[in-house]
């Protein structure tokens, strides 16, 4: 790993006063898993860290009138194990449960996780300058691509490899952005970001911003949701595909539902496609087949990840049955 | 035979040894007198039980030092820079940045013009930090010329494909062939033909390759992760020979210490590319040197079990009789000669006259080859073992059956040397009973619902019977105390263990009054561990040293009771006249009326006998899941019977086994190296997207030994265990998917791709 | 199929192999960390200065019940830090990314990789590592059910393994054996020994944990 001036920063303030406006020049580090992994690999070589860890007040999982609140330096297994989470957000719960391994759920904290860089082998390679790293080539479309993006990889086709982000997306959660003048709140769906919209960011944040909070709705009565996460390994694996669903439920029929693929596209993949299918319906083997095949509409899979097509297809399915 | 005989002779004989699937003459010593050999019904008091490891107290309480973790006064750190490109001219290579930075004690290009594979070496430096060794290491800057690679064994083999070397990417194919397989054929009912294939696979130990060097005036002391500290001390004289024609490097100054040792698998047999060159810093700088791997070269340059493209014919009758069994195959040792050999099932598992085997080699821009627990075995079984499930599906017989129904007794498929045992009859009934064979799918894919469970089955046989050639040292202290020595090490099977229970039972002593010492090249001659040899090999060696011992201090107690030394026997700490208790005396007063401060046994091993064959063989069973909707298969179950002679240490041959298995498990199922044909890189040389199997994706094991102690083999009845577990696996579970889903899947890892792309074509297909 | 993209990010933008050694000087050592902030705009000052940043520092760490004092860069991790400076080698480098667990300490009660810690960040924090669980050389009831049931083979993993389990234990005293197995599921075992281990954490569970 190439040497660094360390910062403590003590308040969100001075973290991002401290990071600038040059991606390569600082780097913010929560619980720093996913960081010095970067770093030890030379994937990025910034010059300053900026440290959140002596940063008060922003560990924390709390109800404010209609919202849970987590702060952005909860642990990922506090949120997996909080009574709040589970009772309220069981995608949420079960999309923590299967991050990485103990150790990493202790380390990494929930801002980090929906922040992570893409775990395509050719980005992590520092030898190879990929479109991603400001090269020319997305080596992924004419290489090694079982696990890369079906959906909306134009140009780059890295997957989002957060869980969790995956399911508060299905409950509409907001993130907080600290930023040098202030603060700002954004639904999660304009948090991350498209190669078709940045090519080098997963999401909007800028080098001078972090992530202070996540805010997730309670939701309505009715309610139920659930995380299918499919993994090779069980477990410390990233997913080859995984899904949240969370719908309310009036009986068999949903009023409402939130579908969203995981590692099948650049960003948490919320398919309304699939929404559409079921809300106002009842839910029954025929509609979540539906749903189930609506949610993968245009895909465009690749020469080793055509596969990943039907894997979507099943679970969803499987997912949204699993509800009723 | 045995203790009556006294007569001394030491003779030599010529002898076949084998050593990583090579066969070649050495000439041996026999043992001046050898034990007795231990029977089936021998009552013993410490061999055959369970015991802890005598390392035990070291490893668990951090105190035990690996090679990474001995420290030495002012030493250095190395870092090795490796080639970014597949295949490459070097045109430059400047390190003046390098040199000219605070605490950067040397740096070295090794003379090379070209690259052959991504992580080849070029150069290497010496610093006072792992740190700045590392920036000195990324300081040096490289100028390549790139030249075309070939990093795809199918595309190697193309006509218009580059060629990477003098002389072709194809070796000439090796052919061998046993009665006629051309009359076999025509005295089938049925011949079944399949193409199997096997992914490269990463040896992957968690402590990676690496080795301190401290080269003191005329001494060269190496710390090294090795396992075979001797064979790695001839492999260093010879290649510091060849790097320094002029100094004095000979083995009585070149010392290897291995300690303890975190895992090889085969990757750590030998020395490697990288043994001369901390050798050359530590001589430049007049310091020891520390190089430790980290896990991007362990994963890039430390060896790999190659690949394999196998297509057999099999010719079977409908009573189950095999009639000829032909193999094609080949596989890529990357940029190094030779594939493993691939020929062992077709031509010795089974009774069947006539075979023809036709194996050639391939190379491509990727690190070499090495032995990787049971070279060739996991590949080759798995191809063979489920060709015999379709040949069993094919003519309507239970696989089990069809296997019981060509039971070898004889080596060469029923036409060599009679097995000194084969316990395999009883290995099919155990784990039949075991896994519940009888619960199977009697229609392959019959089982309903989304996650299907199937079973199956698959055979091994390994060699690992051992061989001739370790020297034991025996010293009895006059306190009473015994020194083991032997140049061998313990690569984490429990060597020094089962070691200290046979010098103790033969000894009449405990446990704890025993020390072993291996690990250390200075130590009397050794087995390196690698074949399943290590066990089978020192063992016995260790009982003729333990009697030479005890026949040099049975004179002093023998003239105390006049009585003859032979009337003589060690038990339970007393040396006393066989069978009379009260004529004796504890063996610590025996020990301190020694002359000399101690006496020394030196124990051989006798060779195997020569009118037999000697294996060991095993059966896998196992049950799956198969989720049809994702495509992930989990294997719930596995019963792994073994007949590997007298188990001396039943807990740790448990682990063993257990270990091996499991291994298996992430072979047939998700581990495997990946290589991006563009840019010629290795995508996955990481322990993430390299997918070793985790703790929860184990199976539960049963594990069976059958109760055989081998009659003619040793004088102990034992064979190895190290690489049976390893070898059946793959294919047991790849039949038991075939059994839940009717879907044969002939190339491993089974994926979910794999998995989903093969249930779609079925569906497709309509059957 | 592939539409071409707008966006030319023209090739090197300072992530090649080389760009470390645009980075910034190791030279300047500071012995304490920034200074105390006034102001936010008087603080952005002084951050805008490279000549501030602390690359290096000496530190105290809190190992096994011991503070212990070292001087470390910032880019020095937990793990080489217990090896190389305080001669703690029980705990193993086996990746350097965690992806293997050999490196595994307890960080305020909590397993952790400790290849994936900054020391700098391990400041304030209660580390322990596989040295500092056998007292007046009594082992562990972790330990001793690893020596009684052959929780390993070569022993590499072990100090990894023994840190997960005393953490595991720690929280939760009497776990299911499908919660020894997610417990013990960030800590690889190459030697493939897991029936061994997680018997002898079950085990090591009846006898009181730690």
């Amino acid at each position: 790993m190439k040497n660094f001036a360390f910062v403590r920063a003590r308040s969100v303030k001075e973290a991002v006063l401290s990071l600038g406006t040059d991606w390569n020049e600082a780097a913010v580090m929560g619980g720093g898993t996913d960081l010095i992994g970067e770093m030890k690999n030379y994937v990025h070589t910034p010059n300053k860290v900026v440290n959140l860890r002596a940063v008060p007040d922003l560990k924390y999982i709390k109800q404010d009138g209609n919202l849970i609140k987590i702060g952005a330096l909860t642990s990922i297994a506090a949120v997996e194990t909080d009574t709040l989470i589970k009772s309220n957000f069981a995608a949420l719960s079960k999309a923590a449960s299967l991050v990485a391994s103990p150790q990493l759920r202790n380390m990494g904290t929930i801002a980090g996780n929906i922040c992570q860089r893409p775990r395509c082998w050719y980005y992590r390679d520092s030898g190879i300058e990929c479109l991603r790293k400001g090269g020319r080539l997305c080596y992924a479309m004419v290489g090694e691509n079982k696990y890369h993006a079906v959906l909306g990889g134009l140009g780059c086709y890295i997957v989002h490899p957060s869980d969790t982000a995956v399911s508060f997306t299905a409950f509409d959660a907001k993130i907080k952005i600290a930023h040098p003048d202030g603060e700002k709140e954004v639904n999660i769906e304009e948090f991350f970001v498209l190669p078709e919209d940045d090519l080098n960011r997963e999401n909007i944040l800028k080098p001078n911003e972090i992530v202070t909070e996540i805010s997730v709705p309670i939701p309505e009565n009715g309610t139920k949701s659930t995380f299918i996460k499919v993994q090779e390994r069980g477990v410390w694996d990233f997913a080859v595909a995984g899904v949240a669903v969370s719908l309310k439920l009036d009986g068999n029929r949903c009023d409402k539902a939130r579908i969203v693929l995981g590692a099948a596209a650049p960003i948490p993949w919320r398919s309304l496609d699939a929404e559409k299918e079921l809300e106002g319906r009842t839910i029954n083997e025929e509609t979540a087949q539906r749903a189930a095949d609506a949610s993968v509409y245009n895909n465009m899979p690749m020469t080793g990840n055509a596969y990943k097509v039907q894997l979507f297809k099943n679970i969803v399915k499987r997912a949204i049955l699993e509800l009723v | 035979m045995g203790m009556a005989k006294t007569e001394y002779f030491a003779k030599r004989i010529k002898t076949v040894h084998e050593e990583e699937g090579e066969y070649r003459i050495i000439e041996i010593i026999l043992p001046d007198r050898e034990a007795e050999p231990l029977g089936q019904d021998e009552t013993l008091e410490i061999i055959g039980k369970p015991h802890t490891r005598v390392e035990a107290l070291d490893i668990l309480t951090g105190k035990a030092k690996y090679t990474g973790d001995v420290m030495l006064p002012g030493m250095l750190y190395s870092r090795l820079l490796r080639s970014s490109k597949a295949r490459a001219k070097i045109t430059n290579v400047d390190v003046g940045k390098a040199e000219e930075m605070p605490g950067v004690k040397a740096v070295y290009v090794l003379p090379k013009e070209q690259v052959n594979y991504q992580g080849d070496i070029i150069a290497a430096v010496a610093a006072e930090t792992e740190d700045i060794a590392e920036d000195a290491m990324r300081a040096i800057e490289v100028d390549y010329e790139e030249l075309n690679h070939v990093v795809n064994v199918d595309m190697a083999m193309r006509s218009n494909a580059t060629q990477i070397r003098e002389g072709g990417n194809l070796s000439r194919p090796r052919t061998s062939e046993r009665g006629s397989v051309e009359e076999g054929f025509s005295q089938a009912d049925k011949i079944v033909e399949a193409e199997y294939s096997t992914q490269f696979e990463l040896h992957q130990p968690l402590e990676t390759h690496g080795q301190m060097v401290h080269w003191k005036d005329d001494e060269i002391l190496y710390y090294k992760t090795t396992q075979g500290v001797q064979s790695a001390r001839d492999a260093i004289v010879r290649e510091l020979r060849r790097e320094y024609p002029d100094e004095n490097i000979s083995s009585n100054n070149v010392r290897v210490v291995t300690n303890f040792f975190g895992g090889g698998f085969g990757s750590k047999l030998g020395a490697n590319n990288f043994v001369a060159v901390t050798a050359r810093l530590s001589k430049i700088t007049n310091a020891p040197v520390k190089m430790i791997l980290n896990r991007y070269e362990e994963s890039l340059d430390t060896g790999n079990r190659p690949n394999s493209v196998q297509k057999y014919k099999i010719g079977v009758k409908n009573d189950g009789t095999l009639t000829a069994i032909e193999l094609e195959a080949h596989g890529s040792g990357g940029i190094s000669s030779g594939n493993d050999n691939l020929t062992t099932p077709t031509n010795e598992m089974y009774t069947c006259p006539n075979t023809r085997t036709t194996v050639g080699s391939v190379y491509i821009n990727a690190g070499n080859k090495k032995p990787t627990r049971a070279p060739g075995y996991p590949q080759a079984f798995f191809g063979f073992e489920c060709l015999m499930d379709e040949a069993a599906d094919a003519i309507g017989m239970d696989p089990l059956e069809l296997r019981k129904k060509n039971y070898a007794d004889k080596s060469a498929g029923g036409t060599g040397r009679p097995y000194t045992s084969n316990g395999l009859m009883q290995c099919y009934e155990i784990g039949a009973e075991k896994i519940g064979w009888s619960r199977r799918n009697k229609t392959p894919g019959s089982d309903s619902g989304v996650k299907k469970r199937g079973m199956g089955m698959a055979d091994l046989q390994w060699g690992g019977g051992g061989y001739a050639g370790a020297v034991i040292e025996v010293d009895i202290f006059k306190d009473g105390t015994v020194n083991v020595r032997n140049g061998s090490q313990d690569i984490g099977t429990g060597t020094k263990t089962i070691m200290a229970q046979v010098a103790a039972e033969e000894l009449g002593l405990e446990i704890k009054d025993i020390n072993v010492q291996i690990g250390d090249s200075n130590f009397p001659p050794g087995i390196q561990s690698g074949g399943s040899n290590t066990a089978a090999s020192v063992c016995p060696a260790v009982r003729n040293g333990a009697l030479e011992a005890l026949r040099k201090l049975y004179p002093i107690v023998a003239s105390r009771f006049n009585v003859d030394p032979e009337e003589l026997e060690s038990v339970k700490g007393r040396i006393q006249v066989k069978d009379k208790e009260n004529i004796g005396m504890y063996f610590k007063e025996a020990a301190a009326l020694m002359p000399e401060n101690k006496v020394m046994g030196e124990g051989r091993r006798a060779p195997n006998p020569r009118e037999y064959a000697g294996a060991t063989f095993g059966v896998h069973f196992c049950e799956v899941e198969v989720d049809t909707e994702t495509g992930l298969v989990k294997v719930l179950k596995a019963a792994a019977v073994h007949d590997s002679g007298r188990i001396i240490n039943p807990l740790t041959a448990h682990n063993q086994v257990v270990g091996g298995v499991n291994q298996a498990v992430d072979y047939a199922l998700t581990a495997e190296r990946i290589m991006d044909n563009y840019t010629g890189c290795v995508t996955n040389p990481n322990l993430l997207d390299y997918k070793v199997i985790t703790a929860m994706d184990v199976p539960e094991i049963d594990v069976f030994f059958v109760d055989i102690v081998d009659p003619y083999w040793n004088n102990l009845g034992m064979k190895g265990l190290g690489e049976p577990p390893r070898i059946a696996l793959a294919a047991a579970v790849a039949n038991a998917i075939y059994n839940a889903t009717g879907v044969r899947f002939r190339d491993i890892p089974i994926t979910p791709d794999k998995i989903l792309e093969g249930l779609a074509a079925r569906k497709e297909g309509g059957s | 199929m592939s539409k071409s993209h707008q966006k030319d990010s023209g090739g090197d933008n300072g992530f090649s192999r080389r760009s470390f050694l645009k980075g910034v000087g190791t030279g300047v050592i500071s012995t304490a960390v920034l200074p105390g902030v006034v102001s936010a705009g008087k603080y952005a000052e002084k951050i805008q200065s490279p000549q501030e940043w602390v690359t290096s520092d000496a530190i105290t760490l809190n190992v096994n019940g011991e503070n212990r004092r070292v001087t470390v860069e910032s880019r020095a991790t937990l793990v080489s830090v217990l090896r190389n400076e305080l001669n703690l080698t029980g705990t193993k480098n086996g990746c350097g990314t965690g992806e293997c667990g050999a490196c595994t300490v307890l960080i305020d009660g909590e397993p952790a990789y400790s290849c994936l810690t900054l020391a700098m960040d391990a400041v304030g924090r209660k580390i322990v590592t596989i040295e500092g669980l056998a007292e007046n050389g009594q082992l562990s009831p972790v330990q001793q059910a690893f020596l009684e049931y052959d929780g390993y083979q070569c022993g590499y993993c072990t100090p990894g393994q023994i840190m997960a389990a005393e953490g595991l234990l720690a929280k939760n005293p009497n776990p299911s054996t499908e919660e020894i197995k997610r417990g013990m599921s960030g800590n690889l075992c190459r030697c493939a020994a897991y029936q061994h281990i997680f018997i002898s954490v079950a085990e090591a569970a009846k006898k009181g944990g730690r």
